[in-house]
């Protein structure tokens, strides 16, 4: 899954998909799970009855489900189409298994083998990186693939 | 002689032939001062004129100072007396003194009538029965007639009365007899009796002890674990069960006990109802913790925590308050929707939760909340389970897993952690308190405590090394400090092969700082915190390895912009009282409005 950063904007291209506060439930029926190509995967906005919202930044777009019962899904998308990194948040947790897709066991396995604590999780291995805070009634989290992130973004964008 | 009148000294009375200011006489001496008041006898409040007569030879001068001896006030130039509101008939002695010569006065006295009379005075308490420590507010009604004065004076048999304001209370039980005196007529007093009885039993002791026996022969240890032993009976039987080893969490809510059997915990499901939706189904939960869950029914017990006992929910049909029983296998597996939400830990077994059971004593009121009430599209945390598999389910408030300590008949607004500060580098045992109610007995004040209300997601601010990390809290069952590093120091977790993996490892003992603020636009209080990180690597293996509580336990945690989180976790108890006051629940005493919850507070 690790593989080179496939490219770079140096040039400050931008592409400007979409404009902010763009409601647009149709015009991107696919969504993704971590390190797939958006075009690959399931629609996740259906799954998760929730409404869709794309923002475009330089070199990647965010696409954000609102699920009716509060939680927040944010998916980074670089041009190439792959996604970077996911984050979430709300009251309840949304299908981790889906939105990790292939990373949600390695996840899994490397919280079981490095998190000896009890609260908040924060793994980081050289394949991704996996990070959940909060308590009950309120969570948030997110993860990417640093080999994936588009060069110039910097991950504290990834929120 | 000469007469002065109502400006001693500053003119004579022209009809007296002695009047002789500016005669030119050379040497002046005052022979004689005498007074006179009109009316001599008046009601409180009125006012009565003096005068004084001078008498003296050559060039005397005419003026007179006035004073009175009580009763009221009088002018010292011009001899006006005005009377005060006294309780009894009283003689007032006027006397007015030369200016020139402080030898010579004169004096008379006027007979100031009392404002009213006193007939009786009554007493009524309010509560008549209190707890131990807990506040009576009396008050008294004056009758009389005419303008008497309503003060009373206020004293009690015992405990401690405010002499003015009629609060009341004492620290021990048994009948007091609170008084009020007319302060108008101390022959008129009035009684009422306030009956103390000793406040329920609320405290428990808390153990950090490194976690069950079983758990730590599977190869465990429970670093920083703090645990209590809770009772659950069948709802209205005498049927109970003591589970120990039941952790204090204030990141949750309600009470979560393992089943024995494969889940490997001490309680006997079957003692127990589980909790049913209207078309009779079993309902059972997924609980979410942040780095893990649990699945389980949901049954209904009665819980007592040392002489408290929760019995019932508001507005619930059933009898016993919902808990969770993880691991019972009385309900269908895990379903797919449960496990899939989570990257942490599968909780519902010993090796994966640690602990006999979790005792959620958070600022909610239930582990959901409005959230989970609705059918449409429910999040999947309750589930109608029937014919072997389960669905995710709406659940009425009522039927939730609820705060033990909201529903109790008192003691009811939220719970104090008292623990004592341990060594540097850690120790085997530590022993604390767990104790019911804030502010509702002697031992729970909140006393020189900070009170931070929470926003409506339990969180409250914590500033850091130049960050404002908003999703801040206090949460006894997580046993680190988490929280994100960055600037200068920055701290690096320990080796991935190490024995604290995701823990902070920094070479030195770090003293750092953090500042609690109050969630934004709630009560505006802040205050600094010291605390210390070690390395965790050496923390472990201090005592050859068998330290299981520390203080200087620290871990990252998300740095999220806007969302940063400091998890001020169980080294933050160590040394200190933390109080967690449930939503919407007030404590009484603490002004108006009323301190009221969800607020952490501590000291």
């Amino acid at each position: 899954m690790n593989r080179p950063v496939p490219f770079g904007f140096p040039n400050g291209r931008t592409v400007r998909l979409l404009l902010p506060s763009l409601l647009l439930a149709l015009a991107f029926p696919a969504w993704a799970s971590l390190g797939d190509n958006v075009t690959t995967v399931q629609n996740d906005k259906a799954r998760m009855k929730g409404t869709l919202r794309s923002v475009a930044a330089q070199s990647y777009v965010t696409h954000e489900i609102q699920v009716p019962t509060g939680q927040r899904v944010r998916e980074f998308v670089s041009t190439e189409g792959t996604v970077f990194g996911v984050a979430w948040d709300g009251p309840f947790q949304p299908d981790l298994q889906q939105l990790l897709g292939s990373y949600f066991e390695p996840v899994k396995q490397a919280v079981a083998q490095q998190h000896r604590g009890h609260g908040p999780i924060f793994v980081e291995t050289s394949g991704f990186v996996f990070q959940q805070g909060g308590h009950a009634r309120s969570f948030h989290g997110r993860a990417y693939v640093p080999s994936m992130v588009p060069q110039g973004v910097d991950v504290t964008e990834i929120q | 002689m000469r007469i002065l009148g109502t400006l001693a000294g500053v003119w004579c009375l022209a009809l007296l032939a002695a009047c002789s200011s500016g005669s030119g006489s050379t040497t002046a001496t005052i022979t004689l001062v005498g007074a006179s008041c009109s009316p001599t006898s008046i009601a409180s409040l009125q006012t009565s004129q003096c005068t004084a007569t001078v008498s003296g030879t050559g060039s005397f001068s005419s003026t007179v100072f006035w004073t009175a001896s009580g009763g009221g006030t009088i002018a010292a130039a011009t001899g006006l007396f005005t009377a005060d509101t006294v309780p009894f008939t009283t003689q007032v002695t006027i006397t007015a003194t030369s200016a020139t010569d402080s030898t010579k006065s004169g004096s008379t006295t006027i007979t100031v009538a009392a404002a009213g009379t006193v007939s009786s005075v009554s007493v009524t308490c309010t509560p008549t029965s209190v707890q131990t420590g807990q506040l009576s507010t009396c008050a008294a009604t004056v009758n009389g007639t005419g303008a008497f004065s309503p003060n009373v004076t206020w004293s009690a048999s015992g405990g401690t009365i405010n002499p003015i304001s009629g609060l009341f209370s004492a620290s021990s039980a048994g009948a007091y007899t609170i008084t009020a005196t007319s302060q108008q007529d101390s022959t008129k007093s009035g009684t009422a009796t306030v009956n103390v009885v000793a406040g329920v039993s609320n405290s428990l002791p808390v153990t950090v002890d490194g976690g069950p026996p079983a758990y730590q022969a599977l190869g465990n240890v429970y670093t920083n674990g703090a645990f209590v032993s809770v009772t659950v009976c069948t709802p209205g039987t005498s049927t109970c069960q003591t589970i120990d080893h039941v952790l204090v969490d204030t990141g949750s809510i309600g009470l979560r006990l393992l089943a024995k059997g494969a889940a490997g915990g001490e309680l006997d499901q079957t003692a127990f109802p589980q909790q049913t939706d209207a078309s009779g189904n079993a309902i059972s939960e997924c609980s979410l913790f942040v780095d893990g869950y649990a699945w389980g029914s949901v049954s209904l017990a009665t819980i007592q925590m040392a002489g408290e006992i929760a019995s019932t929910v508001p507005n619930a049909t059933a009898a016993g308050v919902p808990i969770q029983i993880i691991g019972d296998p009385r309900v269908p597996a895990l379903p797919a929707s449960c496990s899939s939400q989570s990257a942490g830990i599968n909780k519902s077994n010993l090796n994966g939760l640690g602990a006999y059971g979790v005792l959620g004593l958070g600022t909610y009121q239930q582990d959901c909340g409005p959230g989970c009430v609705s059918n449409t599209n429910p999040p999947a945390e309750y589930y109608a389970c029937a014919s072997g598999s389960c669905a995710p389910t709406g659940l009425g408030l009522a039927q939730q897993v609820t705060h033990p300590v909201w529903v109790l008949p008192q003691d009811n607004n939220g719970v104090m952690v008292q623990m004592p500060p341990i060594p540097s580098g850690g120790t085997t045992t530590v022993n604390g308190s767990l104790v019911i109610g804030i502010g509702t007995q002697t031992n729970n004040a909140l006393g020189s405590a900070t009170v931070f209300n929470t926003d409506a997601n339990a969180f409250f601010i914590t500033n850091y090394n130049g960050q404002t990390n908003s999703c801040s809290y206090i949460d006894s069952g997580s046993n680190a400090y988490f929280f994100p590093s960055s600037g200068n120091p920055l701290l690096v977790t320990c080796g991935s092969n190490s024995n604290a993996p995701g823990f902070y490892c920094p070479t030195t003992l770090l003293p750092l700082t953090a500042t609690n603020q109050s969630a934004a636009n709630t009560n505006n209080q802040s205050g600094s915190v010291p605390f210390n990180v070690g390395n965790a690597t050496t923390l472990f293996n201090n005592n050859n390895g068998n330290n299981v509580a520390f203080s200087e336990l620290g871990a990252p945690n998300n740095p999220i912009n806007g969302c940063g989180s400091f998890d001020w976790g169980m080294p933050f108890f160590y040394g200190k009282s933390v109080f967690t006051g449930i939503e919407q629940q007030p404590v009484t005493g603490t002004g108006t409005p009323p301190i009221t919850g969800p607020f952490w507070a501590y000291y």
